[in-house]
């Protein structure tokens, strides 16, 4: 600051005692100071310790190693039922009686001819399924998909319906086969199939009409009928209903095939009197161990080949598709039925357990291996793309009608090149970018490997069977899951939370059934409530964080996930003395992501030592159910897993309380066991909420972050709302002054005539550049009558006296006034007194008057009641950046605002460098006083005291000269702010006063709002804006942002064609509010320290340069 | 004797709501017989070891029955070695009382092989006292009482606990008027109940269940011969099925039921009769499933006044050579109807708090 003021010291002659803000005891600023270090010392250090507890990573020590699950392979050979000397399909070849068995063909290698069949099974709620859709869509020409089933011995027909599914398969011309099962919600419901089939022919009626109308709802070309456990005894009742059927569904232009199961199903069916009927069956060859069956081979060599044998061997094989699996199965003791799982997950198994000889070889042709996870034994067999091969091989030589992928999104991608290509190489595995999975329950570690290919080494047999040994397994990002191995266990979370009106009533029902249960708590509300939070745990609960904000970790950057994590965590640290190891993240809890941004996230999250805690029971009491159906859902999902999600906060959750008894009833009633995470997992409270190293936990520690997020929380509550009223406040502006200036537009009409005689004014301080051509431009003016032009100087040291004289002895018009050096006011002072006419014109020494301003510029005193007139000055050096920025802002500042102002006689300043008074006025306001640093405001506000109205000549310019440099910019504007402050204070009764409402109510507030405060915090309002767009929430804070920039640029759109300007020029606010902004807001807070030190401040000097070039405007 | 839940249930349930319900509100005894009507039971497809119980397969059934039964069958076979705790603790807490067969055999649990390493001998013998009082110990912490079938349809030759494999009609100890295959059977019943009275079991109550009618049909499998004594015995039961098999013929109820009602009542004059199981499989082309079942419920009420309680079976299961025996009550739409409506009866005792 001492800069900017050490050249007024020789400008001002003596310290004036009445001058504004000024500190006349001289204790005010060391006082100030002293206490503005105590504080600053203090708060910095707080800053430090609050900053330093969020951004410095606790040393957290992951459970995961209290856990300690091994995974490794068992070497022994598969076990696997013995293989039987009198195979079902031999039997079934030989009783049937009805055709004789043709011989098997030679295994030949005619590849599948283009037009041939190749149906996929899709599952839409699968994403990989998607994604080999997508892919491959050109390669099928159907695609069978669920959507049917009769689900009770009533023929009830259940649609389930997938548009998204329906219309791909549309657009890309495949042809859609619904599966219709009998599978009910308990299970295979044969009855619905044999009822139908041996009933009454009205029952049969009714189903083919919901049949036909199901098909041509969805638009598919058939069905697929997949029916189990069908009773034998009813085979010619079932036969003569595939006679009805086809006759229904062909006369509806629908085809009807069949998936024809092998084994003891197989007996419902007499294939040969059904060949009539259906249009192509599907020998389902696979499965031959099916998931509740004992570990075995899903489709072994011989199995395969003498069920192909048998079902398409006897009959017509162009009706026939052959169905071909293409997953793995995955037994263990710890479930009822194996787990099927893709090829991916599978390879993933392999790897994780190291398992050795991985191979297919004679007798099976299948690959098999064991592993051992946590104690637990593992069998799995899965077909790939080599028994694909194989077994393609073995279907071609039929000369079958095509074949049947069991299923996308599961399969070996290696079946795609045996499909295309008679020689496939198979040696390489291609990876994917999909995630793989292992282990059971909704627990998570995360292996966040790069997808990596594999490869196997496969070779020919003498007749043409392959085999193969694979060698290195292909990687993928990969879940362990862990805390699914007791089906009897249930843990209940809860999330985003705490809540001070729901999470007491929660706490009360766990507390009566004596549950334990989980509170993933956001860190906000954790902050708010951090006597909730010590209750959850005095009662025995665990407490996870939830981010600090409820964020959704895919979308920000890892040091932001960082600090969420590590937030939360001192909230909770400091209210319970417990760190947690538990995260859940918010929106995507689901334990099966198929999101990889996600998966890196979580990476993040667990290297800084959480555990990822999802769930599988989500009955999606966020979105409003009532109690019984949050009951439904969870008694539905139960079987999915063993965590539970509901919310304790984030609205009205009176349904969830309400129906939290009853789930713990019904948990209760099915044997299961409520229990923390921590039981799930096997490990102990102590390691998922271990206590606070000491520390970190001293209580001025944990005061300071305590107060620090209440700091935080409240700054962004009153932030918002700021923000939120700033804006509509800046919008509300704009319309005003833009319908003001347009009425005042509107009304005026130049009184031509009024050419009274003048006295022009030019106080002068070191202007011997300028003066002249100052002097030089009124000569030249056009005006009227007489005028006089009286130039004051305030004892330059220069030779401004000598250019006065210079002229004035040409011209008697010109008078030179000289005084000691006395301050700008005392210089105008002089003038008036002095002045030889009424009507006075002030104009700085170095501001030009172009030939028509003194005309336009008196015309308004006409009025007998108008004291004053503004001008508009304009920049005349418009050379830099800096000086262009100032034009357009003078445009909008004199002609658009100022012309408004002077609508309601509202203009708060009359600027000194282009005006006219009357020399009444100014004697009624107490003439030019020096004790604030902008006189002309200081006079205009007077004036206003003075009852007398103020106008506004838009159009009489005066070119003057702007900073050009920032430096001398900051000084300028440094005095505007500080003596507009002065003035607004020292005339602060008028604000908010009745004498003149559109000055007390809208002109000075506007100052205040609009010059100061706005001014000053633009700043930080900026960084907001720049931190939320960082943070990819543009959409949030683009709206504000755009009602600022807009305003401005409305603003100066307007002032620009009322000026007559290009309206391109008002491109030029644009870079304004960036460049501008930063330093007007620096010169605002400069001013108001400056107002605080009271101490002397003059009026800062513009080093002239004369460059201010005569520009007319016509 | 302790209150218990059921009973409580049923009180309040009476108390609750009154007026709204005309429906009697039949009090249970300690041997747990209801002052009138008669308990409706079922077993509910379990699965092989008829011991799968869980809250889906319980509310599914009553969905199609139309009712909840008061009384829930499972199994407890010896091979498993354990106490189905979690199977009656779902069963008591959904407010139903359990009914347990317990059958001395092992895995694979296939009929028609004979005795195994649970031979009634072995048990006799002390084999498995450890196994037995382990047992006892479990049912008594259970706490709720619940009906025990030990030992069921001994007059039969399918189960390994027959009389038929124990000297059927030999001379027992040297005594021509005892026959060694009953004798064996009630000295094994004898000494099993006492076992577990000696560990303070006291919520069980013991059902002497015989199938309708003795196979093979002579006089050393006689019912009678195989009755313990009253002081082991707390119901007296019998199973009562139609045709299950496609080589069966088809029975009607009354052929199945009047004899033997009258049969077993007359062992022990004292004590309540249970159709420990009931059910018939559904063969449209020999005979109306619908009309047997309508008509058993009926006869059941009006020809069998000591009947206190029948259990349903409900199970499909597969035979050897790949047919069906469909006992499920819905093995049709007239089949269920008939049952809907035949345990619409407010005689059928059903599950109060349901």
């Amino acid at each position: 600051m001492s800069d900017c003021l050490s050249d007024i010291s020789d400008f001002l002659a003596s310290p004036d005692k009445q001058f504004v803000f000024l500190d006349q005891s001289g204790r005010r600023w060391p006082l100030l100071k002293r206490l503005a270090a105590v504080a600053l010392t203090g708060g910095v250090l707080a800053i430090a310790v609050f900053l330093g507890s969020l951004l410095v990573p606790p040393s957290l020590s992951s459970p995961l190693a209290a856990m300690k699950k091994e995974i490794r392979a068992l070497q022994r050979r598969q076990e696997r039922p013995p293989p039987v000397a009198d195979p079902l399909w031999q039997r079934y070849a030989k009783n049937r009686q009805n055709r004789p068995v043709r011989p098997g063909p030679a295994a030949g290698t005619e590849p599948l001819r283009s037009g041939k069949i190749l149906l996929g099974h899709f599952e839409p709620s699968d994403p990989e399924s998607w994604l080999s859709l997508q892919a491959h869509a050109g390669r099928l020409t159907h695609i069978a998909s669920g959507g049917l089933s009769l689900e009770d011995v009533e023929g009830t027909l259940r649609v389930t319906r997938d548009e998204k599914a329906e219309n791909f398969f549309a657009e890309n011309h495949l042809k859609h086969l619904v599966v219709l099962t009998n599978l009910g919600a308990g299970g295979w419901v044969p009855e619905a199939v044999e009822y139908l089939a041996f009933g009454p022919q009205a029952h049969r009626d009714r189903f083919l009409t919901d049949l036909v109308a199901a098909l041509e709802t969805i638009g598919a070309q058939g069905v697929l009928i997949d029916w189990q456990n069908v009773d034998s005894a009813y085979q010619a009742d079932v036969t003569a209903l595939f006679a009805q059927m086809a006759a229904t569904l062909h006369a509806a232009g629908r085809e009807l095939w069949l998936s024809v199961p092998v084994g003891d199903d197989l007996n419902a069916y007499d294939l040969p009197a059904l060949a009539p009927s259906v249009d192509r069956f599907v020998a389902v060859l696979h499965d031959e161990n099916g998931q509740t069956d004992a570990p075995g081979p899903i489709a072994s060599k011989d199995w395969f080949e003498g069920w192909l044998q048998a079902l398409v061997g006897g009959m017509d094989p162009s009706q026939w598709v052959v169905e071909l699996g293409a997953y793995g199965y995955d037994w263990n003791a710890s479930r009822s039925e194996a787990e099927e799982i893709p090829f991916s997950d599978v390879m993933t198994r392999a790897d994780s357990s190291g398992a050795g000889d991985v191979s297919v070889g004679a007798p099976d042709f299948e690959p098999s291996f064991s592993y051992t996870e946590g104690g637990l034994e593992h069998t799995i067999w899965f077909l790939d793309a080599v028994t694909f091969a194989n077994q393609v091989r073995a279907a071609r030589a039929y000369g079958i009608a095509g074949l049947a992928v069991d299923r996308l999104g599961e399969e070996d991608p290696g079946i795609w090149e045996v499909l295309a290509n008679t020689s496939p190489g198979l040696e390489r595995i291609p990876a994917h970018e999909g995630i793989t999975h292992y282990g059971a329950g909704e627990i998570v570690s995360i292996i966040n490997q790069d997808p990596a290919d594999g490869t196997r080494t496969v070779q020919k047999q003498e007749d043409g069977t392959r085999t193969e040994r694979y060698g290195i397994f292909p990687k993928y990002p990969t879940l362990r899951h862990h805390g699914g191995t007791d089906p009897q266990k249930v843990a209940l979370t809860f999330d985003d939370g705490p809540d001070p009106k729901w999470t007491p009533k929660i706490l009360e029902i766990l507390r009566a059934h004596g549950a334990k249960a989980t509170f993933f708590v956001v860190g906000a509300n954790a902050e708010k409530y951090p006597a909730l939070l010590r209750r959850i745990v005095a009662e025995g609960h665990e407490l996870g964080s939830h981010t600090f904000t409820h964020a959704n970790l895919a979308e920000i950057s890892a040091h932001q996930i960082a600090l969420e994590l590590n937030a939360t965590q001192r909230v909770i640290e400091a209210a319970t003395g417990r760190s947690t190891r538990l995260f859940r993240p918010p929106y995507e809890a689901n334990a099966h992501p198929d999101d990889t941004a996600q998966l890196r996230a979580l990476q993040i999250v667990q290297d800084m030592g959480y555990l990822v805690v999802f769930e599988e029971i989500d009955p999606q009491d966020w979105n409003h159910p009532t109690a019984a159906e949050i009951l439904q859902r969870v008694q539905e999902q139960r079987k999915n897993g063993s965590i539970l999600l509901l919310h304790d906060a984030g609205g009205d959750r009176s349904q969830t309380v309400a129906a939290l008894p009853k789930i713990m009833d019904e948990l209760r009633a099915r044997g299961d066991r409520v229990v923390s995470v921590a039981d799930l997992l096997g490990i102990t409270a102590g390691d998922v909420m271990p206590p606070v190293a000491a520390a970190r936990t001293h209580p001025a520690i944990l005061a300071i972050c305590g107060m620090g997020f209440a700091i935080v929380r409240i700054l962004q509550d009153w932030m918002g709302i700021f923000i939120l009223a700033a804006t509509g406040l800046v919008a509300l502006r704009t319309v005003l002054i833009l319908l003001l200036a347009i009425l005042q537009a509107r009304r005026k009409t130049d009184p031509a005539g009024f050419f009274p005689s003048l006295s022009i004014l030019i106080p002068a301080y070191k202007e011997e550049k300028v003066i002249a051509a100052t002097i030089r431009s009124l000569q030249a003016s056009s005006y009227p009558a007489p005028f006089e032009i009286v130039i004051i100087d305030d004892g330059s040291p220069d030779g401004t006296a000598g250019e006065v004289e210079r002229l004035a002895a040409t011209d008697p018009r010109v008078r030179l006034l000289s005084q000691p050096n006395s301050g700008k006011a005392a210089a105008l002072e002089r003038g008036v007194g002095a002045a030889a006419h009424e009507i006075l014109v002030f104009l700085d020494a170095d501001t030009r008057f172009d030939p028509e301003t003194l005309s336009r510029l008196v015309a308004p005193l006409s009025d007998e009641r108008v004291g004053a007139v503004a001008g508009h000055p304009r920049v005349g050096n418009k050379r830099t950046l800096i000086a262009r920025c100032q034009d357009i802002e003078y445009v909008v500042a004199f002609n658009l605002e100022r012309r408004a102002l002077s609508f309601w006689n509202a203009v708060t300043v009359v600027p000194g460098a282009v005006s006219a008074f009357r020399r009444q006025a100014i004697r009624e306001a107490g003439g030019f006083r020096h004790d604030t640093l902008a006189e002309d405001t200081d006079l205009t506000l007077a004036i206003h005291e003075a009852g007398w109205r103020i106008e506004c000549a838009p159009n009489a310019y005066a070119r003057t000269e702007a900073p050009e440099t920032v430096a001398t910019l900051v000084k300028q504007r440094f005095r505007w702010a500080l003596g507009t402050l002065q003035c607004v204070w020292k005339h602060r009764r008028q604000a908010f006063s009745r004498r003149n409402p559109a000055l007390g109510w809208f002109s000075l507030p506007g100052v205040w709002l609009f010059q100061f405060l706005l001014v000053a915090v633009a700043p930080l309002i900026d960084l907001l804006f720049l931190q939320a767009a960082l943070a990819g929430r543009w959409t949030e804070v683009l709206p504000y942002f755009s009602v600022f920039l807009l305003s401005d640029l409305l603003l100066a759109v307007v002032a620009c064609r009322m000026e007559g300007e290009k309206v391109s020029s008002a491109l030029w606010m644009l870079p304004m509010r960036f460049v501008y902004r930063p330093i007007l807001s620096f010169v605002v807070w400069k001013a108001l320290a400056a107002a605080l030190r009271g101490a002397w401040v003059g009026w800062g000097k513009l080093e002239r340069t004369g460059s201010v070039v005569n520009v007319s405007i016509s | 004797m302790k209150t218990h839940t059921f009973l409580a249930a049923l009180l309040l349930t009476a108390c609750a709501r009154p007026p709204a319900r005309p429906s009697p509100s039949p009090v249970l005894s300690p041997a747990l017989v209801p002052s009138q009507g008669a308990l409706l039971g079922a077993y509910m497809d379990f699965g092989e070891r008829e011991d799968d119980v869980s809250l889906e397969k319980i509310r599914a059934f009553e969905t199609l029955a139309g009712k909840a039964p008061a009384l829930i069958a499972s199994s407890s076979y010896w091979g498993e070695q354990t106490f189905p705790l979690a199977a009656l603790k779902q069963i008591a807490h959904h407010g139903a009382i359990p009914l347990v067969f317990w059958s001395p055999w092992d895995r694979p649990y296939d009929q028609d092989r004979g005795p195994d390493r649970f031979g009634l001998d072995k048990i006799l013998a002390g084999k498995w006292d450890r196994y037995i009082d382990a047992w006892a110990d479990a049912a008594k912490r259970f706490k709720h009482p619940f009906f025990v079938s030990l030992c069921n349809e001994m007059n039969g030759s399918w189960f390994p606990w027959s009389g038929y494999f124990y000297g059927q009609d030999q001379p027992a100890n040297g005594d021509v008027r005892k026959f060694a295959g009953p004798e064996t059977c009630k000295a094994a019943w004898r000494y099993i109940v006492n076992r577990v009275r000696a560990r303070g079991a006291t919520n069980i109550r013991w059902v002497f269940h015989l199938n309708n009618y003795s196979y093979p049909e002579a006089e050393w499998n006689a019912m009678d011969q195989y009755y313990p004594g009253p002081e082991f015995v707390d119901w007296l039961g019998i199973s009562v099925y139609g045709k299950q098999f496609a080589s069966d013929p088809w029975v009607e109820p009354a052929d199945l039921l009047d004899y033997p009602y009258a049969t077993i009542g007359a062992i022990d004059p004292g004590k309540p009769v249970m159709i420990t199981e009931f059910g018939v499989g559904e063969f449209p082309k020999s005979g109306d499933k619908a009309r047997w079942i309508q008509d058993i419920f009926s006869r059941i009420k009006t020809h069998c006044p000591r009947v206190k309680a029948a259990i349903f079976w409900h199970e499909r299961w597969q035979n050897a050579d790949g047919t069906f025996s469909n006992l499920r009550l819905n093995s049709s739409v007239p089949a269920r109807q008939a049952f809907q409506a035949a345990v619409q009866d407010p005689f059928w005792i059903g599950n109060p708090t349901q």
